[in-house]
């Protein structure tokens, strides 16, 4: 038996190749430059093998998974292609090998593009299109992205190509649902509430949430509940609830959620424990505790406090109603006025103008 | 007319005028009877009428206002006050006497009269049938209960005289409170309770019962007499008839400095103490306390502060730029007395979950695959943490928001996938944080709530004499070729002038050429050569790739022959990494 590194050697100390005869490699590097000759040539010399070194590429994240597609689902995954010295434009290839769902599947930049040099990271954004008439179940492949030089192969030589493997995971189910997940929050701290009249105008507080949706259809988190304690005691203070309505995150997507949450609490510290309610809002997708500066007037750069829509319902209705009864009171103000001046105006006719003669009897 | 009869006349006459006179005193009034009588006397033994100087009488009785008694005292310091009114017979002024005791005081002659056995105060010489006053300051010396006999007298040049009548009442004193000492128990932290004790008493008990005493502790020595004034009240304690005191919790935030509180004491009467502690500054001094991390508003992010998981972009190397953002909280408030920052310096750990915080906490666990230690010098790995400009809204916020950046190498595990994609899939990244504020003070190491996930890192490269693993997975390849000729890549179908691609095979190890794997076209085959995930920076793993090529005996074309192959890492199960 001979080993392929023996024969290596052993073609390296003949330096030249025949038909019918064996090279064997130990190590294949980034570019082979194989030079075989014919029996007669060999007087003439062989080069020898090259070797040269290729850069580093590679993919994150390896892979295209989603388990919750649907029919007529969109759904998207940037893949981030990387490399580690990108001294030359490099051309990249996309090949899509995803039985049963190769159609579904494009690339944002089609399957053929060039890498720039200079260029440490491109991302491509592999989309999947599920057909209306897809069938449910499990669709496996890959996708391949083999980087190489835009001139090809040097002639003479065996070009080596790099490249890295997708691997997909796509499941076509039937079943409905928004799956929210919060990755991140914060809050500010907020300025005191004011009382103008009857109208008690909270503190505004700006919570914000990163929500991933993984669900096949959009979803929306159903509230959020903030407890506000006391700071040392953990005493319970005051429970409310977002004032705005919380935006939809659509399928397979990460939306940054605002909740404008009031508060009426004095000037002061305070805890918060907070509480993100899924869709159906039975269910809490995430809670913790931060801690709260409600701060004097003037104190945050930016701040705007709520307005009339920050007012408690009962509030509001005082409010509606004040308002009405002032246009009311207006209305009949004027109408009062109209019916005085013309009846002034009437008056000063009958001064001034006798009464038409009645019609003599019978006269039509 | 006969002298005789003169004299009887005389006598006559002299008789009815002394007659007339007696009526005259009779009439006006009985209580100088007597002395007219001892004028008619004297009149009748000087044969003269001389009227002697009558005293002033009571018009209006002689009183106090404002009243002093046990439950109106007056404090000493302050002037006790009578009023009344005289009137002299003689229309001559008159005088109103405050005497210690009921002896009949003495008159004098053109000036105001004085007491026997102690006095007072005495008016000035006041018009007849006007009001009369006359004050006395109460001192401190006095007793709490006085007596006092008031008396009016004229001042009339030839024989002044008092009334014998006198009204007589008492007056209280009431003296100011001891008070000695006055201290607190700070220094004390924010949101603890502060104490302001006291050595006071009063030793008056003009009511029946000793005098209370009662401590206000002002913010500024602005105290009114009843209240502190605009800069605000500490605390006031209740009344108690020793060393009261009084508490206060220290608001959060508080700055960590000194804090003036000033001493009053009113006694049940409102008369403050003099002297001795009153006043005096018992300053309050705030600790410093250690900051605070909520572990909720800790993130543990992706380059550029996205919320996305860790993505590393950097074969074989170091991804920078990830961020760990929390929100640091301090009870001195984040600004520090010199209107710096509170908390000055902020350290993190970032780690698996399956590492844990104990086991990532020195830098002796520093790990690139898993383990990233704030402790580890930063040559190895340099996190750098600073808080937010503009996040500091003042002294009255207990907040701050901080943003760490920090580097991770290409051998940090993934943990997305499942457990057959990944090795710690589900496990996640979390962040520890420990902030410090200007005076070392540190706080605990705090854990992020929810953890991040480090996606998996497909990476490698071509290197002589292998192919190193430069992501954060195994890998193995997918192997793919051309056909060779010298008119590549139009290579004819020909079996003289095209080396057909599976003449070159290739295997994990030397072996015979034909044991090893014929190379194929696009797509390949999976080549299982199991490269490790690298787990140094230092050296990645290496996988090598043994290949052999036979030129068929048919090639007749001599020259240059070109083809290309391709290498296709593949993420192998993780049960090989």
């Amino acid at each position: 038996m001979v080993l392929l590194e023996e024969v290596l050697d052993s073609a390296r100390q003949r330096g030249n190749f025949i038909p019918g005869g064996i090279l064997s490699m130990k190590k294949i590097f980034s570019i082979i430059a194989v030079v075989l000759a014919a029996a007669g040539m060999a007087a003439a010399g062989m080069p020898p093998i090259l070797c040269a070194h290729a850069d580093g590429f590679g993919i994150t994240p390896p892979y295209v998974t989603n388990d919750q597609l649907t029919q007529n689902s969109h759904y998207e995954q940037i893949i981030t292609l990387v490399r580690s010295d990108p001294t030359d434009d490099l051309q990249a290839n996309v090949t899509i090998n995803v039985p049963g769902a190769n159609s579904w599947i494009s690339i944002d930049r089609g399957t053929q593009f060039v890498l720039p040099s200079g260029t440490q990271q491109e991302p491509m954004i592999v989309s999947v299109n599920v057909p209306s008439n897809a069938k449910l179940g499990s669709y496996s492949g890959n996708i391949q992205v083999v980087v190489s030089p835009l001139a090809g192969p040097t002639k003479g030589t065996v070009g080596i190509t790099i490249g890295a493997q997708i691997d997909v995971t796509l499941t076509v189910v039937s079943g409905k649902m928004a799956n929210l997940q919060v990755r991140r929050v914060t809050m500010t701290n907020t300025e005191v509430g004011h009382t103008l009249w009857w109208m008690h105008f909270p503190g505004k507080i700006l919570f914000t949430m990163d929500v991933n949706n993984t669900g096949n259809i959009p979803g929306a988190p159903g509230k959020v509940v903030f407890q506000y304690q006391e700071y040392l005691s953990g005493n319970v203070l005051e429970t409310e609830q977002n004032t705005n309505g919380l935006d939809s995150v659509q399928p397979f997507n990460t939306k940054t959620l605002t909740a404008e949450m009031p508060t009426y609490l004095p000037e002061g510290s305070y805890r918060v424990f907070y509480q993100i309610y899924g869709v159906d809002s039975a269910s809490v997708i995430g809670q913790g505790n931060l801690d709260l500066a409600v701060l004097p007037p003037g104190t945050l750069t930016g701040y705007i406090g709520y307005g009339f829509w920050g007012l408690r319902w009962s509030e509001k209705f005082i409010t509606f109603g004040v308002i009405i009864l002032i246009l009311a009171l207006l209305y009949f103000i004027f109408w009062g006025i109209r019916r005085w001046m013309r009846g002034s105006r009437r008056g000063g006719r009958g001064r001034g103008h006798a009464a038409p003669p009645l019609p003599p009897p019978g006269y039509r | 007319m006969e002298s005789s009869k003169k004299i009887g006349i005389s006598v006559l006459i002299s008789g009815f005028l002394v007659a007339v006179v007696i009526l005259v005193i009779y009439f006006f009034a009985s209580d100088t009877l007597q002395h007219a009588r001892f004028a008619i006397a004297q009149s009748t033994a000087t044969t003269t009428v001389n009227v002697l100087n009558t005293p002033p009488l009571w018009t209006v009785n002689a009183f106090m206002s404002p009243t002093s008694s046990t439950s109106s005292p007056t404090n000493a310091g302050n002037a006790v006050t009578w009023f009344a009114v005289g009137t002299d017979p003689n229309s001559d002024n008159y005088y109103l006497l405050l005497c210690k005791t009921s002896s009949t005081p003495n008159p004098n002659n053109s000036a105001a009269p004085n007491c026997v056995g102690g006095q007072w105060t005495v008016s000035t010489s006041t018009i007849s049938g006007t009001t009369s006053t006359a004050a006395y300051t109460a001192l401190a010396g006095d007793a709490q209960i006085n007596a006092w006999y008031a008396w009016i007298c004229d001042g009339n040049a030839g024989g002044a005289r008092c009334n014998s009548v006198t009204v007589s009442s008492t007056f209280v004193v009431n003296h100011r409170p001891n008070f000695s000492s006055f201290i607190n128990n700070s220094p004390a932290i924010p949101g603890s309770v502060v104490t302001w004790s006291t050595n006071a008493s009063d030793t008056d008990n003009f009511t029946g019962a000793t005098d209370t005493v009662q401590l206000f502790v002002c913010k500024a020595a602005d105290f009114t007499g009843s209240a502190c004034g605009a800069a605000g009240t500490f605390c006031t304690s209740t009344a108690s008839v020793l060393n009261p005191s009084c508490s206060s919790t220290i608001a959060i935030p508080t700055q960590d400095e000194g804090y003036s509180s000033y001493g009053y004491l009113l006694d049940q009467h409102l008369f403050a103490a003099s002297g001795g502690a009153e006043a005096t500054n018992a300053t309050e001094t705030v600790s410093a306390v250690a900051p605070t991390i909520a572990s909720s508003s800790i993130n543990l992010l992706n380059v550029g502060g996205s919320s996305t998981p860790l993505s590393l972009t950097n074969p074989g190397g170091v991804t920078t730029g990830f961020e760990v953002t929390f929100t640091a909280t301090d009870n001195n408030s984040c600004l520090s007395p010199s209107s710096g920052q509170e908390v000055a310096t902020a350290s993190i750990d970032v780690y698996r979950a399956g590492i844990g915080l104990s086991n990532c906490s020195s830098s002796a666990n520093y790990n690139s695959n898993n383990c990233y230690p704030g402790a580890v010098a930063t040559s190895t790995w340099n996190d750098i943490c600073t808080q937010n400009g503009g996040s500091c809204a003042g002294s009255s916020s207990i907040t701050s928001q901080w943003t760490c950046t920090f580097p991770l190498w290409y051998t940090a595990d993934p943990t997305d996938g499942t457990v057959t994609s990944t090795q710690y899939a589900g496990q996640g990244w979390y962040a520890a944080v420990q902030a410090t504020n200007y005076l070392g003070g540190t706080s605990t190491v705090t854990q992020s709530a929810a953890t991040n996930t480090v996606l998996s890192f497909l990476a490698s490269q071509l290197n002589s004499p292998a192919i190193s693993e430069l992501g954060n997975v195994g890998l193995n390849e997918t192997l793919y070729g051309t056909s060779m000729c010298s008119n590549y890549p139009s290579c004819p179908v020909s079996t003289t002038s095209t080396i057909p691609v599976n003449q070159l095979v290739y295997a994990s190890s030397g072996v015979l050429y034909a044991s090893a794997t014929p190379l194929v076209v696009n797509p390949g085959a999976l080549f299982p050569i199991q490269i490790q995930k690298s787990t140094s920076t230092a050296t990645s793993s290496l996988g090598t790739t043994f290949w052999g090529i036979s030129i068929p005996s048919t090639i007749q074309l001599s020259g240059a022959y070109t083809g290309q192959n391709t290498f296709v890492a593949v993420r192998s199960a993780p049960s090989t990494w």
